[in-house]
């Protein structure tokens, strides 16, 4: 039985191949995205999953309060202090550690190696926390010694060339708490490298008594580094909060009211706890935290894996809407078929279950051929989303169970429609030949419309994408970042004397022109004419400005020859006048007030706005003091064309100023672009949604004018019987399905005006929605579609007319 | 009007070759009303189509109305067909999403006659047909006689110098397929040349002369006397 209906399904889709085909590509295409679509949700939702603590495994969060009073943000972050007395107030905290790092750097050196590693702070109980299995040594003991360190497996092969180097010697040199240690630190365990999905990442691991060596903060009103804790089973976590928040009250009474006194201000704060697995989604870090100390690294948000999964879906409705369209139109041309087969007796659900059947096969054809084109396009698709995805992955239990669930979902949402559809057909309607025409199927014109409605949506999502994208690279961001190669001082050193050092030698060497200083410092208040305005602080040296081109509206320069320079002087931002009132600004005096001893200084310029970050972020008043010492960024301005000998030269004096350091440096120019991978990566996305949106979008239509030229061969031949030319023809033809593309023109331009309005709106700096950005999708789509139907019309325009009308 | 000189057609499917039409030369002047009979399958068909100018021959010369048209292209026999002849066909050939006013007008509409004029010359059409009141119905509506009738209302409606009919009532029974006979006979008293391929004896009746073909080829060729004399 079921052999005989798989066999008849087989011919069918054998007999059908022209549309056979067409489905298994649209249905290939939507398989393949929505597959990769789940692979992808699955790797971000797992994120941190793997720590055997799990259920119980939390990190503290910190609410802050503004001086308004308004609460300013959550952050997953908390201060040093917080941890212990949490632990000690609190019987249902069976562990807890602190995780310090992420952006850290140190430099590590054996004998005969200096290396950049990746370093986290932790505690002891690190390992009993985490779920991080050890290679060689002991959990317990491994950082028990203030000079113990944890090499991730891969870290210890590059030092040693070898995992079991348990004992050791490593040296940190630049470090100012191996400054203090006065021993060298010793290699306590090797513990395999972090899984990818994990949060947490690490090279090395030190305690964090090695640490506070050098630095210790009592300070409950900061938050920088991740507190994670362990919670007994079935613990009430909102009573939990509640304690951590009454420890606070008592313990860090005195630095709440000291800070009120000094800024004025009562930073309010209460305690929260998230579950480890949710950190990767919802990192809750601030702009300050993203310098690298929270311990949590490549965090992402659930928009991406939602836009994903939604693309993905969007396709498999598109190509659905072509299987059904298609199932529905040729079983009108098989209608006789089952005509015939209901007056010989076969009931519904025999006919129902055929057409799942052949949907089933189509569906499974594709199926088969999605894993391979998987296959192949893993690379790519890690590309696009900067994972490592393996196509192994697709055989463990969790994928079986999506992919099951998937082809059953898509199966039935193919197959039962259409054989509902058709098994209510009436026999004697069939075999009368009454059915409508397919050109009069409102269901089919409808889903074409809607389906072109989304890929013209599409199309000017991904206009606008490339305009606004182009737009951002390609602004006058206010300074000339060309030419310039950027590198930092890093560790315990003496930053002057390096610096003096540098600047001279640097000077004497041929290929680069000029060195500068810049380092960016946290954002606070100012007081200009009793009127408190919110101002970023960076500090530079006097050639900053002119070796970035940031030209100076009003005053002069920061200059060695003015001594009351570097104590007393301040530059501000046109946006900075603007805010303040100022009229005549240079001269003017202004208070930080959130500086020690709140300074006041005098302004000696006004530079044109320039751009520092993001062009998401609008231009924000900005105070720049002098600073004679590199503790942030050094700026290397080289000769145009001779970009390797500056590094050259650079990398050699840099060398020989610090032998332990490891030389770093980037283009000022490729760090800008950086800013902009997470979009281009999108924008890519997004072009490859639209083309693939298209492409099933034609296809569909392909099959529909296919056969509705089939349905239409006779009339077509009587016209041109009575005179009718080829251009007539194709006119008839084509002219209903353009009114429907013009019909999801209408549509779909509305909605994607709105929604394209509203993405722009997260830009501080974008374009205008400009009415040839619809025009030009409207035509571009009219013409693919002209470009589709005409070329099946135009065949069967030229067809001799005889042909048709010959066969009654 | 008609001479054709040793016209050959043949069709090859996938391994057979079929020779429908073998060497027929046949002349047909203005105004005779010509019957062509011969056994299903002999090349009838074939013959009306090429004749027609729906078709082309595989060789042989064929000229209508003094051009020589066997090498024509679809849109040069296009342009001929236009206005030049009309097809009426066994299985009626009306279009059935279009009503039957729509269906007649078509040939008009691809003259570009005008609007006011068309609407005129439509229901003047039908209305000597017969079929005037059922304008505004569709050809499924309408019984076999009454759609046959509109066929041929769409076949004369630009005064053909050519009417071609393919066993025009070879659907039909008795009765209408009288009528049909009877409406062919005045067109062509009114002057027409009609070419009409039959099965049937009686309807050959009407016809001025009798092409029989077997297998491909003219047989025999017979004037109608009856015919004849009425002339
Ligand atoms: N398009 C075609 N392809 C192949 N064979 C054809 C075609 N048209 C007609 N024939 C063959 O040519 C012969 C003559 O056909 P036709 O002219 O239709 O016969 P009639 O009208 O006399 O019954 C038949 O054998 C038929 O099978
Ligand atoms: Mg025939």
């Amino acid at each position: 039985m079921l052999k005989t209906h798989l066999k008849m399904a087989w011919q069918n889709l054998w007999k059908n191949r022209f549309y056979s085909t067409i489905n298994i590509v649209g249905m290939t295409v939507a398989i393949t995205c929505l597959l990769l679509a789940v692979m992808y949700w699955d790797e971000e939702h797992g994120y941190d999953d793997f720590h055997t603590n799990n259920p119980n495994l939390y990190r503290i969060t910190t609410n802050l309060v503004e001086h308004k009073g308004a609460i300013v943000q959550t952050v997953g972050t908390t201060g040093q202090i917080q941890g212990r007395a949490f632990k000690e107030a609190v019987p249902e905290i069976r562990k807890f550690t602190r995780v310090m790092g992420g952006g850290i750097s140190s430099e590590v050196s054996t004998a005969e190696k200096t290396l950049l590693l990746n370093t986290l702070f932790v505690d002891t109980s690190f390992f009993e926390v985490f779920t991080f299995p050890l290679v060689h040594g002991t959990a317990l003991t491994a950082l028990k010694d203030v000079n113990g360190a944890v090499l991730s497996a891969s870290t210890a092969m590059r030092l040693f060339n070898s995992t079991d180097v348990v004992g050791r010697v490593l040296r940190m040199e630049s470090d100012p708490s191996y400054q203090r240690l006065e021993k060298p630190l010793v290699v306590s365990a090797i513990a395999k490298d972090p899984p990818k999905n994990s949060s947490i990442q690490f090279d090395i691991l030190l305690p964090f008594e090695f640490l506070e060596l050098a630095f210790t903060d009592t300070n409950w009103l900061n938050t920088y580094l991740g507190t994670f804790v362990v919670l007994e089973p079935a613990s009430n976590r909102e009573r939990i909060e509640q304690q951590f928040n009454r420890v606070f009250a008592t313990h860090a009474r005195d630095q709440v009211e000291q800070n009120i006194a000094r800024y004025g201000f009562d930073s309010k704060i209460n305690y929260g706890l998230q579950n480890i697995s949710d950190v990767h989604l919802e990192p809750l870090l601030s702009g300050n935290d993203f310098n690298g100390e929270s311990g949590i690294v490549d965090t992402s948000t659930p928009i991406y894996s939602i836009a994903f999964l939604v693309i993905a879906l969007l396709i498999l409705i598109l190509a659905s809407i072509n299987f059904i369209n298609i199932t529905i139109a040729t079983a009108l041309n098989r209608a006789k078929e089952i005509g015939i087969r209901k007056i010989s007796g076969s009931n519904k659900i025999q006919i129902i279950f055929q057409f799942l059947l052949e949907s089933g096969l189509l569906c499974g054809i594709s199926f088969l051929l999605s894993l391979l084109a998987i296959r192949q396009l893993i690379p790519i698709f890690n590309s696009l989303t900067a994972k490592q995805f393996a196509f192994e992955q697709f055989f463990n239990i969790e994928m079986g169970g999506y992919l099951l669930l998937i082809f059953g979902s898509v199966i039935l949402i193919t197959g039962l429609y259409p054989a509902f559809v058709l098994s209510r057909f009436q026999p004697s309607e069939v075999l009368y030949n009454k059915l409508k025409q397919i050109g009069q199927n409102v269901v089919g014109r409808g889903l074409i419309v809607f389906q072109f409605s989304l890929g013209i949506f599409l199309l000017i999502v991904a206009i606008v994408f490339h305009s606004q994208m182009d737009y951002v690279r390609t602004k006058d961001l206010g300074y000339n970042p060309a030419q310039i190669i950027t590198t930092r001082i890093s560790g315990n050193r003496d930053y002057a004397a390096i610096g003096n050092v540098l600047k001279d030698e640097l000077s004497r060497e041929p290929a680069i022109m000029s060195i500068s200083y810049i380092r960016n410092q946290s954002s606070g208040g100012v007081m200009v004419n009793n009127k408190r305005i919110e101002s970023s602080f960076k500090s530079v040296d006097d050639n900053y400005l002119p070796d970035v081109e940031i030209p100076l509206l009003v005053g002069r320069n920061f200059s060695p020859d003015f001594a009351t320079d570097l104590t007393n002087s301040v530059i501000v931002n046109e946006t900075f006048v603007n805010a303040s009132n100022l009229s005549d600004p240079v001269g003017k005096s202004i208070e930080l007030i959130e500086y020690e001893g709140k300074p006041t200084k005098t302004i000696i310029g006004v530079v044109k706005d320039f751009h520092f970050g993001s062009l998401r972020e609008s231009i924000k008043p900005m105070v720049i003091s002098m600073a004679q010492v590199p503790y942030g960024d050094i700026l290397i301005k080289f000769q145009k064309s001779k970009q390797r000998e500056a590094i050259n030269e650079l990398e050699m004096v840099y060398k020989a100023i610090m032998p332990n350091a490891v030389f770093k440096y980037d283009f000022l120019d490729e760090l800008n672009a950086k800013q902009y991978r997470q979009e281009l990566r999108w924008q890519k996305l997004v072009d490859i949604a639209t083309l693939l949106a298209i492409i099933i979008c034609c296809i569909g239509l392909l099959g529909m004018v296919h056969l509705s030229i089939n349905q239409r061969i006779k009339e077509i031949g009587i016209r041109k019987l009575l005179g009718a030319s080829v251009t007539s023809i194709v006119a008839l033809l084509s002219k209903d399905f353009i009114r429907l593309v013009l019909i999801a023109i209408v549509i779909a331009t509305p909605i994607a005006w709105y929604a394209m309005n509203r993405w722009l709106q997260g830009f501080a700096y974008r374009i205008d929605l400009q009415w040839w950005i619809f025009a030009a999708a409207g035509v571009v789509a009219v013409v693919i579609a002209m470009i589709t139907v005409s070329g099946q019309s135009l065949r069967a325009a030229m067809a001799d007319p005889v042909n048709s009308l010959r066969n009654e | 009007m008609i001479k054709t000189t040793n016209l050959c057609k043949s069709f090859r499917t996938e391994e057979v070759e079929t020779l429908a039409l073998n060497k027929v030369s046949l002349h047909v002047r203005e105004n005779e009303f010509v019957a062509i009979m011969g056994p299903s399958g002999c090349g009838k068909s074939t013959l009306l189509n090429i004749l027609g100018l729906l078709d082309r021959p595989t060789s042989g010369s064929y000229v209508f109305a003094g051009h020589e048209v066997a090498k024509f292209t679809e849109s040069q026999r296009t342009r001929i067909r236009k206005g030049n002849l009309g097809f009426v066909f066994q299985s009626f050939n009306l279009i059935d999403t279009l009503t039957v006013f729509e269906n007649v007008e078509l040939p008009l509409l691809y003259l570009k006659v005008p609007k006011s004029e068309r609407k005129d010359r439509v229901m003047e059409a039908l209305g000597r047909m017969k079929i005037g009141h059922r304008a505004k119905h569709f050809p499924q509506q309408l019984s076999g006689g009454q759609q046959q009738r509109v066929a041929i209302a769409r076949a004369v409606i630009p005064n053909p110098k050519l009417i071609l009919a393919d066993e025009p009532t070879g659907n039909l029974d008795s009765k209408n397929g009288n009528e049909v006979m009877n409406l062919l006979t005045e067109l062509y008293q009114e002057g027409a040349t009609i070419l009409m391929v039959t099965h049937s004896d009686h309807d050959a009746q009407f016809a001025h002369r009798i092409v029989n073909l077997f297998d491909g080829q003219i047989v025999t060729e017979s004037v109608n006397r009856e015919m004849t004399t009425r002339e």
